[in-house]
């Protein structure tokens, strides 16, 4: 330990150190290199941007990026153990699946698909809304579900700045309190429209809107990132139109036509003289001092494995929510959550996405899957959030339900009918056969927190470097489980109103597993709320106790809502940011005293 | 990245540096008539635009604002002497930034991927069409310009 110390190298002091230059860390570095602080990014994988990576001639190479996954940490980089239950003895993860996140500046926000989102103004008071409503006993068992400390209202100036960064394209449901007739009725009430107008949905987005509105709900294009329209956004940066060539997820977008840091935020933030990326570096520490109420810098390894000592005013953790919570108890910042005692707060309360619906074959369509985009899709909220009365149905949460087609990739795209050989002449005939015939209604659902889903350290497992595996303790519980199947009902009626010949009920009947893809919505382990003994943060998402460290990103959502979290990322982002910005920086210090 | 094309185009003695920096009033085109869109050249042209340009072009040649020029009745694209055109697909290019419009969008190179003929054919198709009228190029041309 004494001769790797000496051996560290330690660098001169910066103002800001941010982990990780993805969506969060880039947003920040470069409103706060703005302020004319000394900004440094320290970034695990490798440099990325549009002019030199996505070559339009090698940007849709199936193989590379989402077979071979490319551009997404891998597991001898860093993986963690899962379990489904506190009982089970958790396994490492040895190949990533059900959620598949980035490595290399962008981030996942690279890669990501690009479905925008608004949480719903009650999503962020669930637990007094639900308990107004319902009582508290219609809460589940063992759930820890709790409000986040900040209300919509708050964040809504944030959703805009975040919105207008991106350029989303959508319409408007909510103008300042009036109701539009093409937009979500039960989105929160916006201050202007969205940036750029809707794409342009596909048939089956055409079918489903029709039938949806039959089944008395309200249909409207899903906010998206794969811009409709050129767009030059607040810090000069232009997008292209989308062209629907429908390589998003797991891929960088070669024209330019995806909100990405790398199309939003990189080209302004490589100008400012302030401003420092270090690349292929890896943070493993966030280093304290003695009475570990106070960052005084982080410690990395750069991809030779020498080790650095950043030393820093203000640490920003923007390494994606999974490994910010694992930074934070490496590092010893908050109490570690103890599911036994049911004590701490960091590790509390993971939750994921739940994802159910219908398959629909079709007699005789041709839907065209192909000419589609990561955002593309018509939604219908009626069923989300507490937007439809729960009394009676023994469960709380919602779902956005959804038709789209975000691909149709030569490779993984291949939906067969139930039935199919999964191998072999007859399975070739029936990909053909079905490709152009088939669709689906989907339902993202909320997932809310318990006692038993959490995330700490894996008492076994090392990564190369010596240090404990983050440990997953996580199961779809009743409540979700009960959710979904009624969601997928529902999905499998409107399929059959637009007109399927045959349909299949997707939902939750086995236990988590990590190895198809399900979402990258990985949210919770760092929440975000008023009392210091059930969350890790503050509603400035500043650490309650080291108070010059901030934790970007997902895991600041005390429990899941049913829908992407993106969006409510870039709105947290920036409402840190401001309270950084016009608060902290004048006066360094806890920003929420209890 | 525009800067060594340019410097490329210099060493080969070829004036269009002018022309590069959009100094279109030097620009020496032709009045001909376009080129008719079913000759066999513009058919390819056609496709290859489709599939490898189209994207950030668009299909009217009217590129995006402050990210992808222009193609339609651009005198850089009709211009006799198409050096500049064919580096460009060639070798790719990089738009200037500046504080104002910080993008600096990429022109990728497509050399690696077109055939001498593939490129003769699509800048024939750009020279041709929206209004544009100039002489068709052919695999000569471009693979003078191969290094
Ligand atoms: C396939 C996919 C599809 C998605 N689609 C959607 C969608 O449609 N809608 C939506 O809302 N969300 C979507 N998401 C989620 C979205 O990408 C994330 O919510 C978003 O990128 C989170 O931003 P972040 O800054 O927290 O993390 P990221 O953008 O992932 O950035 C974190 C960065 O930190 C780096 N890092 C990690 N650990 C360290 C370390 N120890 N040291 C140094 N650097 C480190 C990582 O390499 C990465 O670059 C998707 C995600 C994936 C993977
Ligand atoms: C990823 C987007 C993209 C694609 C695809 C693309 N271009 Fe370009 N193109 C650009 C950009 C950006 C520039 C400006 C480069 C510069 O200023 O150096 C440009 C410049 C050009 C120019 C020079 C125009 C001028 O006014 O100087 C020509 C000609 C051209 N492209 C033709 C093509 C052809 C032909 C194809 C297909 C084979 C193609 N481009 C594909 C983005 C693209």
């Amino acid at each position: 330990m004494d001769e790797a110390r000496q051996m560290t190298t330690i660098l001169p002091r910066k103002g800001v150190v941010i982990v990780g230059l993805g969506w969060t860390g880039s947003i920040l570095a470069l409103e706060l290199a703005r302020q004319g602080l000394d900004v440094v990014a320290i970034e695990r994988g490798p440099w990325r941007d549009t002019a030199t990576d996505f070559n339009i001639g090698t940007a849709a190479d199936e193989l590379r990026y989402s077979a071979r996954q490319e551009t997404l940490v891998k597991p001898a980089q860093e993986t963690l153990t899962m379990r489904n239950t506190p009982a089970q003895t958790a396994l490492p993860i040895r190949s990533w699946g059900s959620f598949l996140p980035g490595s290399g500046v962008g981030g996942s926000g690279m890669h990501w698909n690009g479905q925008t989102w608004r949480f719903l103004p009650n999503d962020f008071v669930i637990n007094s809304h639900l308990t107004a409503r319902y009582g508290a006993a219609a809460l589940p068992q063992g759930h820890q579900i709790q409000d986040w400390g900040v209300t919509y209202d708050e964040l809504e100036p944030h959703y805009d700045a975040f919105e207008y960064l991106c350029g989303i394209s959508g319409v408007a449901g909510n103008l300042r309190g009036k109701i539009q007739e093409e937009g979500n009725p039960f989105e929160g009430a916006r201050q202007r429209g969205y940036p750029t107008p809707p794409l342009k949905q596909g048939y089956a987005q055409d079918l489903f809107a029709k039938a949806a509105r039959e089944h008395g709900l309200h249909p409207f294009p899903r906010p998206s990132a794969n811009l409709s329209t050129a767009y030059t956004n607040t810090y000069g940066c232009s997008l292209a139109p989308c062209t629907y060539c429908g390589f998003c997820e797991r891929f960088g977008c070669a024209n330019y036509a995806k909100s990405s840091p790398q199309t939003c935020v990189l080209p302004a933030l490589m100008r400012e003289k302030t401003f420092e990326a270090r690349t292929e570096c890896e943070v493993t520490k966030v280093n304290l001092s003695a009475d570990g109420k106070h960052a005084t810098g982080v410690t990395y390894v750069d991809k030779d494995g020498v080790e650095f000592e950043q030393p820093g005013d203000l640490v920003l953790l923007c390494a994606y929510a999974l490994f910010n919570v694992r930074l934070m108890l490496l590092s010893g910042i908050g109490k570690p959550y103890d599911r036994d005692r049911n004590e701490g707060v960091v590790g509390r309360n993971y939750a994921y996405q739940s994802s159910s619906g219908s398959t629909a074959f079709f007699e005789s369509a041709r839907f065209n899957p192909f000419a589609a985009s990561g955002s593309l899709g018509v939604t219908a909220d009626d069923y989300n959030g507490d937007n439809f009365d729960h009394g009676g149905l023994g469960f709380v949460g919602g779902a956005s339900i959804t038709s789209a087609h975000t691909n149709g990739r030569p490779i993984s795209y291949r939906p067969v009918p139930p039935g199919t050989p999964t191998w072999g002449a007859a399975w070739k005939r029936a990909t053909a056969d079905t490709y152009q015939k088939v669709t689906t209604v989907n339902a993202a659902g909320s997932v809310m927190s318990y006692r038993d889903c959490y995330l700490d350290l894996d008492p076994t497992y090392k990564d190369p470097l010596g240090r404990p595996l983050l440990r997953m303790t996580f199961d779809f519980q009743d409540n979700e489980r009960k959710m979904a199947r009624w969601m997928a009902e529902h999905c499998v009626d409107i399929a059959k109103t637009m007109g399927a010949k045959q349909t299949v009920l997707n939902t939750i009947t086995e236990p988590w597993s990590v190895v198809p893809y399900q979402t990258t919505h990985n949210t919770g382990g760092a929440v975000m709320g008023s009392d210091p003994k059930t969350s890790a943060l503050n509603k400035y998402l500043q650490s309650w106790d080291v108070s010059n460290v901030f934790v970007m990103g997902a895991s600041a959502f005390p429990q899941n809502a049913g829908y992407n979290p993106t969006g409510t990322v870039g709105a947290l982002t920036y409402w840190a940011l401001n309270a950084i910005k016009t608060t902290y920086l004048k006066n360094p210090g806890p920003l929420v005293t209890v | 990245m525009s800067v060594s094309i340019r410097q490329t185009v210099a060493a080969l003695g070829l004036a269009v540096v002018a022309l590069a920096q959009g100094g279109a009033a030097n620009a020496e085109t032709t009045k001909t008539a376009p080129i008719a869109a079913d000759d066999p050249r513009m058919v390819a042209g056609l496709a290859i635009y489709t599939d490898t340009c189209m994207a950030c072009h668009r299909a009217t040649g009217e590129g995006v604002p402050n990210l992808f020029p222009k193609l339609a009745k651009s005198d850089v694209v009709q211009q006799k002497n198409a050096a500049w055109p064919i580096i460009m697909v060639l070798q790719g290019g990089r738009s200037g930034a500046t504080d104002a419009s910080p993008t600096g969008a990429a022109m990728p190179s497509l050399g690696w991927r077109l055939s001498d003929d593939q490129v003769a054919d699509v800048l024939t198709y750009i020279r041709n069409s929206w209004g544009n009228a100039a002489p068709a190029l052919a695999a000569r041309d471009v693979e003078k310009l191969r290094q």
